[in-house]
């Protein structure tokens, strides 16, 4: 049985590859992004940036990126040395990533659709309520097996309600 | 000439004036704004020959300062760089008296489609 909150976004696989390409291209001034199956490696400290989208469905984009890759990523994205780079930097270009990547998918997406605020934060953000519904991991400066991992999390439409105040 | 580049990511700040130079567009006099405020302040103080501005920014969007200069007379030439370029946001734009309207991720061929009428 198909799923209908898989669907209901309209979005499909490619959307996400050729989204993340594009800004690879734009931004970064990279080839196209290689995409890998290795899991996130989270020892890495990685930084989350993701993005809130709702209206005709709902949902979060989020992108887990190794701490190196967060730092090489923003440093391109600045013009800057690495190893020049600060954490505020980080936080900016993160977001700034989450937001291009995750306004592109809104625009592409089911309407209406409005998109949230970018937030940073470093570990691995989780979502409760929410399945994975498209994911593209690429190698980032031939490490495969350290992705950056792009996610777009579906909330649940029978999603438990939360307490209230009476 | 003169071009002020509003945007509330100095990220996005650095990377529309790489693509400005990448864009063949060098040799212009670059001015910064961190937000909607600080956009109109400096379009009204600094007489910029031309704004690119984003579309959501604190304090005011861009569109608000869009407005708000065109209320005041201000005629300069503006066009917007935006991650989302809704018909409803273009049509917005459009009717606030906007040139254009660049959706991120752009690369130097679009800048110079946007722009080559304005500062060919």
């Amino acid at each position: 049985m198909v799923d209908a909150s898989l669907t209901e976004s309209g979005l499909a696989d490619r959307d996400l590859v050729e989204i993340v390409n594009e800004v690879w291209d734009a931004y970064l001034q990279q080839p196209d992004a290689q995409p890998t199956d290795h899991e996130p490696a989270l020892d890495l400290r990685p930084i989350t940036a993701a993005v809130s989208i709702t209206g005709a469905w709902e949902g979060h984009v989020r992108v887990l990126v190794p701490a190196a890759a967060a730092n090489d990523i923003t440093g391109l994205m600045l013009a800057m040395e690495p190893d020049e780079v600060t954490d505020g930097d980080v936080t900016d270009a993160m977001g700034e990533l989450i937001n291009v990547v995750g306004g592109n998918l809104k625009n592409r997406g089911a309407q209406p659709a409005k998109l949230g605020l970018p937030v940073v934060a470093t570990g691995k953000m989780l979502f409760p309520s929410t399945r994975e519904t498209l994911r593209l991991a690429i190698g980032w400066q031939g490490k495969p097996d350290q992705p950056i991992t792009f996610s777009v999390l579906h909330v649940h439409r029978d999603r438990p309600v939360t307490a209230r105040m009476q | 000439m003169k071009i002020l580049i509003a945007d509330d990511s100095r990220v996005m700040r650095q990377i529309v004036t790489r693509t400005l130079r990448q864009a063949g567009y060098e040799g212009h006099d670059l001015v910064e704004a961190c937000d909607g405020q600080e956009a109109f302040d400096k379009a009204v103080a600094e007489k910029p020959d031309l704004v690119l501005s984003d579309w959501n920014m604190p304090h005011m969007t861009g569109v608000e300062v869009l407005r708000m200069l065109r209320a005041n007379g201000d005629q300069v030439p503006f066009g917007f760089v935006t991650s989302e370029g809704t018909p409803e946001m273009r049509q917005a734009a459009e009717d606030a008296g906007a040139l254009f309207l660049v959706t991120k991720p752009f690369t130097a061929d679009t800048f110079k489609d946007a722009l080559d009428p304005i500062l060919g």
